[in-house]
C-alpha cells in the first residue's frame, strides 16, 4: 500500500515550487488533480530542457519529472461553469496546493474560509515568492532573486567577481519540500482531530533557512561573511581530470594524506605543523598539495583517501553522476518511456521506506489527459455535459 | 515536567527520541519540535554533538557577544538555533544500563532520528530490529551522508562532500571557471528539509495502519532532486550541463549588477519581452525598448554581453535598495544583494517575524531562524530554547521513566548521565 492514498490534492500551483510540493505528495500515492487553466498552461511546459529544436509544451524534462504519478484537467478559471467546476473539485480535496499571487484565491471565491465552507477541515497550502503578508508580498521573483535577498548569492563565487546564485532553480525545489512539510504537519494533525489550515509559504524563507550558520555568525560577530568559495580549506581543489574537496586539518589524517602519497617525511613540514597552521596558511598548503594533487584522478583520490577516514568528495559533473556506481547499486536514478518525449532518466526516490515506498506508477500527464475520467467519473457529469463545456471554452 | 508540546501544537501528540547531531539531523528534528513533538535529544558526555562547538582551545562555535564563557558548548549559537523546543538529555550508549535506558525511551516514543555513520547504530547492538522488538510500530529515520548501503556507505561524508557528490557544485561557478561549493554547507539543511518530509509520510501511514517502518535518507539524493532539470538536460540533448554564471537560458538579462557601494549589486531577472520593454524604459529611453536586437529572448541571449553591459552601466551609480523599489513598481523581478549582516534588516522577514526570540538560561534573548512556513492558528512557534548538554537528564529519568532517585545518582556517578561533559573521556 501506498502512505497518502487516502488524501486527494487539488493543485492548482505552476512553475516548480507548487509542483514539487504535490510531486511528493503524488509519488507516495495522494490521488493528485492537477488543474491547468485553458488559457494559460504551466510555465513549466516551456521551460525545457527539449530533447530537439521542436519546443512542444508535452515534452518539456522539468515538467515531465515535476508531474509524475498526477492526473490532469483543465477548466476556465473565468468562466461561471470553470469555478463551479473547481467547487465540485475542492468539495472532494483534503488539500488544495495554489501558487497565485496573494489575493488570487479570494478573488475567485475559494479563499481559506470558503474553502473550509465547501470542505471542512481543508488544507490550503500557498507558495508564493514572498508569502501571504509583508511588504514585499507583492513583489516579483526568480530563483536569482530569491539567493541575492537570502544573502546566499553574497558568499558564493571568489571576491573580485560579481556574487552567484545557486544553479538552476533551487530555492523552488527548496520551497517545494516545505510546502510539503508545512501541508503534511496539518493532515497528520487532522489525523487526531486537528482542525483544516492554511499553510503560508515563502520562497525566500525556505532560502533563507539553509543559510542559519553564516547569519548567525553575522549577527554575533556583526560582521558579513565574504566570498572565498575556491581552495582550502571549504571549497575545491584540482587534481589529475577534476576538483575534489580535502579536510586534512587535523593531525592524524595529515599524517594519512602523505602516507598516502607516499612521501611520509614531509607531513613534518614546520610551515604545516599544526591544524591551526594549516588552516591559516591555506594557499601555501593548496600549493604545497597540488603537484601531488596532480598524479591522481578523483576516483583515486575519493577511494584511496576515504579508506583513510580522510574526509574527501569529488566534482562529479552531471554525466559521471549518473553513471556513478554508488547511486547505481541504489537505484537511485529511474527510467521511464513517455508517449511524446520518449525516454527519459531522473531521480526517482528521495528517500527510501520500507513500508511505503516511492513508486513511478504513471508518467506526468498531457494537458488535460483525464478530463473525461474526473468530470464524469469523480463528479458524476455527463459526457454530453462536458462537449458542450468543451464547445463553450469552460473546461 | 517541561512540557515543550502543547495541545493545539499540531505534531503535540508525538514524542520522538533522537540522536541527531551537527546540521543535517537537528534540522529535521529541529522541525519536528517546532511543529510541537516533545523531542529528546540524547548526547554523550564523552561526545557532544559537533555543533556545540568543542571545548577550549579548540572552540569553533558562535557565541553570542563573542564571548565562549564557561560553558561555552551551551552558548554557541548554531546549536542553539538547531535545537529550540528539544529536550536534551544524556546517556553514554557505551553501557549496558544506558542502553536499556534507551530501550525504554524507544517504548514509549513514536519516533527514532539518527544522522551517525551507519555502523554506528549497529554496532551499539540498537538496529532497527531491536527497536522494533520493543516497539512494533517506532518510525527510524536514519540519514548518514551516503545512505545506510551501498559501496560509499561507509565513507565519511557532510555537507562539504555531498555538494560536490551530488553534482550541484560542477553546476556553480563562472562561466570558463572551476566548479565551486557554495558559501555555506548548503546540502545539510536541504536533507534536514527532506528528512522532516518523509517523517510525516510515516506518521500519516502510521496514523492509518499503526505500521512503522525504517526510512534511509541520503543526504546525496535529496540534494540530487535540486538539480533535476540539470539531470534531464543531459539524458534528452546529450550534453554536459556547464557553469553558466547567473546566466539563464529562459530568461535575459539574469544577473547580479554592480551598484553604488562598496562590493554592493542588485539582481535583476526579465523573464519575458514584455518586462523587457518596461526595464528598457526605465534604464535608457524608448530607442533602447524597441532595439530589435533585444526584442525577443534568442535576441537577447545572442547580444547577452552587450545586454549585460547596458545594464550594468544603468546600476552602477545607483544605491541597490532604491532601484529594487523602482523596478519592483514596474513588475521586474529584483532584489539587493544582501550581505548576511543585512538579512536580519529585511523589512519582509522582520514583517513576517521568520526570525525568532527567546530567552536562554546562559545567553539571554536569543535570537534564530524559525520554520520556513507559517501555520494559520499557530501564531508563536519557539516555546523552549534549547537545551543545555543533559539540562533534562534528571526530569526525563525521573518523571517520564521512573527511576528512583537514588539510581539517577548512580548513573550521574559513573558518567553515563549528567550535565557536565567529560573532556577526559
Amino acid at each position: 500500500m501506498t502512505a497518502l492514498s487516502d488524501l486527494r490534492l487539488i493543485d492548482l500551483s505552476t512553475n516548480i515550487a507548487g509542483p514539487f510540493c504535490t510531486k511528493l505528495f503524488a509519488d507516495f500515492g495522494a490521488d493528485v488533480v492537477k488543474v491547468e487553466s485553458t488559457d494559460q498552461v504551466d510555465e513549466a511546459r516551456a521551460l525545457g530542457p527539449f530533447s530537439g529544436a521542436d519546443e512542444n509544451p508535452e515534452a518539456s524534462g522539468m515538467f515531465l519529472y515535476l508531474n509524475t504519478n498526477k492526473r490532469s484537467v483543465t477548466l476556465n478559471l473565468d468562466s461561471e461553469q470553470g469555478k463551479t467546476l473547481l467547487r465540485e473539485l475542492a468539495a472532494t480535496a483534503d488539500v488544495v496546493v495554489e501558487s497565485f499571487p496573494p489575493g488570487t484565491m479570494e478573488r475567485i471565491g475559494l479563499g481559506f474560509d470558503a474553502l473550509q465552507d465547501i470542505r471542512p477541515g481543508i488544507v490550503l497550502t500557498s507558495v508564493t515568492p514572498f508569502g501571504q503578508s509583508g511588504p514585499w508580498r507583492d513583489y516579483q521573483a526568480t530563483d536569482l532573486v530569491q539567493y541575492a535577498a537570502s544573502g546566499l548569492s553574497y558568499i558564493n563565487g571568489v571576491p573580485e567577481r560579481e556574487p552567484l546564485k545557486e544553479p538552476g532553480y533551487e530555492s523552488d525545489y527548496q520551497a517545494g519540500v516545505c510546502a510539503f512539510a508545512g501541508a503534511m504537519t496539518a493532515v497528520c494533525h487532522r489525523d487526531v482531530g486537528g482542525p483544516g489550515r492554511h499553510v503560508d509559504v515563502s520562497i525566500l524563507e525556505a532560502a533563507t533557512s539553509t543559510l542559519a550558520p553564516q547569519l548567525l555568525m553575522a549577527l554575533h560577530s556583526g560582521v558579513s561573511s565574504e566570498r572565498r568559495a575556491m581552495g582550502l580549506p571549504t571549497g575545491l581543489v584540482p587534481c589529475k581530470d577534476g576538483y575534489v574537496f580535502l579536510n586534512v586539518r587535523h593531525e592524524q589524517t595529515w599524517q594519512q594524506l602523505w602516507r598516502f602519497f607516499d612521501e611520509p617525511q614531509l607531513a613534518n613540514d614546520p610551515r604545516f605543523a599544526t591544524a591551526a597552521d594549516r588552516r591559516k596558511k591555506s594557499r601555501e598548503l593548496e600549493d604545497f598539495l597540488a603537484p601531488r594533487l596532480a598524479r591522481y584522478t578523483m576516483e583515486e583520490l575519493y577511494h584511496g583517501l576515504s579508506d583513510l577516514r580522510i574526509l574527501v568528495g569529488m566534482a562529479l559533473d552531471i554525466p559521471h553522476l549518473m553513471d556513478d556506481s554508488h547511486l547505481r547499486e541504489r537505484d537511485f536514478f529511474v527510467t521511464s518511456q513517455h508517449l511524446v518525449a520518449g525516454e527519459l532518466s531522473f531521480p526517482g526516490a528521495p528517500f527510501k521506506m520500507s513500508k511505503t515506498p516511492w513508486m513511478l506508477v504513471s508518467p506526468a500527464p498531457l494537458n488535460g489527459e483525464h478530463n473525461e475520467e474526473i468530470y464524469t467519473g469523480l463528479l458524476g457529469h455527463t459526457s454530453k455535459e462536458l462537449d458542450n463545456w468543451r464547445s463553450l471554452g469552460d473546461i | 515536567m517541561t512540557q515543550p508540546g502543547s495541545t493545539d501544537q499540531p505534531l503535540a501528540h508525538l514524542r520522538a527520541v533522537v540522536f541527531t547531531q551537527a546540521v543535517a539531523g537537528a534540522f529535521t528534528t529541529k522541525l519536528l519540535a517546532d511543529m510541537g513533538a516533545e523531542v529528546i535529544q540524547i548526547e554523550s558526555l564523552t561526545r557532544p554533538d559537533p555543533i556545540r562547538g568543542g571545548f577550549p582551545p579548540q572552540l569553533s562555535g558562535t557565541y553570542p557577544d563573542n564571548l565562549p564563557g564557561d560553558r561555552p558548548y551551551n552558548r554557541n549559537a548554531n546549536f542553539n538555533s538547531l535545537n529550540t523546543n528539544k529536550l536534551g538529555i544524556t546517556l553514554d550508549l557505551g553501557h549496558q544500563e544506558a542502553k536499556e535506558i534507551f530501550l525504554d525511551l524507544v517504548r514509549i516514543s513514536d519516533i527514532v532520528a539518527e544522522n551517525f555513520a551507519p555502523r554506528v547504530m549497529p554496532n551499539f547492538g540498537l538496529d532497527y530490529e531491536s527497536l522494533r522488538q520493543v516497539n512494533p510500530s517506532v518510525i527510524m529515520l536514519r540519514m548518514p551522508a551516503f545512505g545506510c548501503y551501498g559501496p560509499y556507505s561507509q565513507y565519511m561524508g557532510n555537507g562539504g562532500t555531498t555538494e560536490p557528490m551530488s553534482g550541484i557544485s560542477s553546476l556553480l561557478g563562472y562561466d570558463g571557471g572551476p566548479p565551486i561549493n557554495s558559501g555555506v554547507m548548503h546540502t545539510d539543511p536541504v536533507a534536514g528539509m527532506f528528512g522532516f518530509a518523509s517523517l510525516l509520510i510515516a506518521i500519516h501511514h502510521r496514523n492509518r495502519t499503526g505500521e512503522g517502518q525504517i526510512i534511509d535518507l541520503s543526504q546525496q539524493e535529496t540534494s540530487i532532486h535540486l538539480i533535476s532539470g540539470q539531470v534531464m538536460e543531459f539524458g534528452m540533448t546529450g550534453e554536459t550541463p556547464s557553469r553558466q554564471g547567473n546566466r539563464d537560458r529562459n530568461m535575459a538579462p539574469h544577473g547580479n549588477f554592480p551598484c553604488q557601494g562598496d562590493d554592493s549589486w542588485i539582481a535583476i531577472a526579465v523573464r519575458s519581452n514584455e518586462e523587457w520593454r518596461r526595464l528598457g524604459a526605465i534604464i535608457g529611453d524608448d530607442d533602447l525598448a524597441a532595439d530589435p536586437r533585444f526584442a525577443d529572448l534568442a535576441g537577447r541571449l545572442e547580444h547577452v554581453e552587450e545586454l549585460e553591459r547596458i545594464v550594468a552601466h544603468w546600476t552602477r551609480d545607483k544605491e541597490a535598495e532604491s532601484i529594487t523599489t523602482r523596478l519592483q513598481e514596474e513588475g521586474i523581478p529584483s532584489a539587493p544583494v544582501l550581505k548576511t549582516r543585512e538579512v536580519f534588516k529585511n523589512p519582509q522577514l522582520d514583517a513576517r517575524g521568520f526570525f525568532e526570540s527567546v530567552d536562554h538560561p546562559e545567553t539571554g534573548a536569543f535570537l534564530h531562524l524559525g520554520a520556513p512556513w507559517r501555520l494559520s492558528g499557530i501564531p508563536a512557534r519557539t516555546r523552549t530554547p534549547a537545551p543545555g548538554i543533559g539540562q533534562h537528564s534528571v526530569q526525563v529519568l525521573s518523571n517520564l521513566l521512573g527511576i528512583p532517585m537514588g539510581e539517577i545518582d548512580d548513573l550521574v556517578n559513573k558518567g553515563i548521565t549528567g550535565d557536565t561533559p567529560n573532556l577526559d573521556g
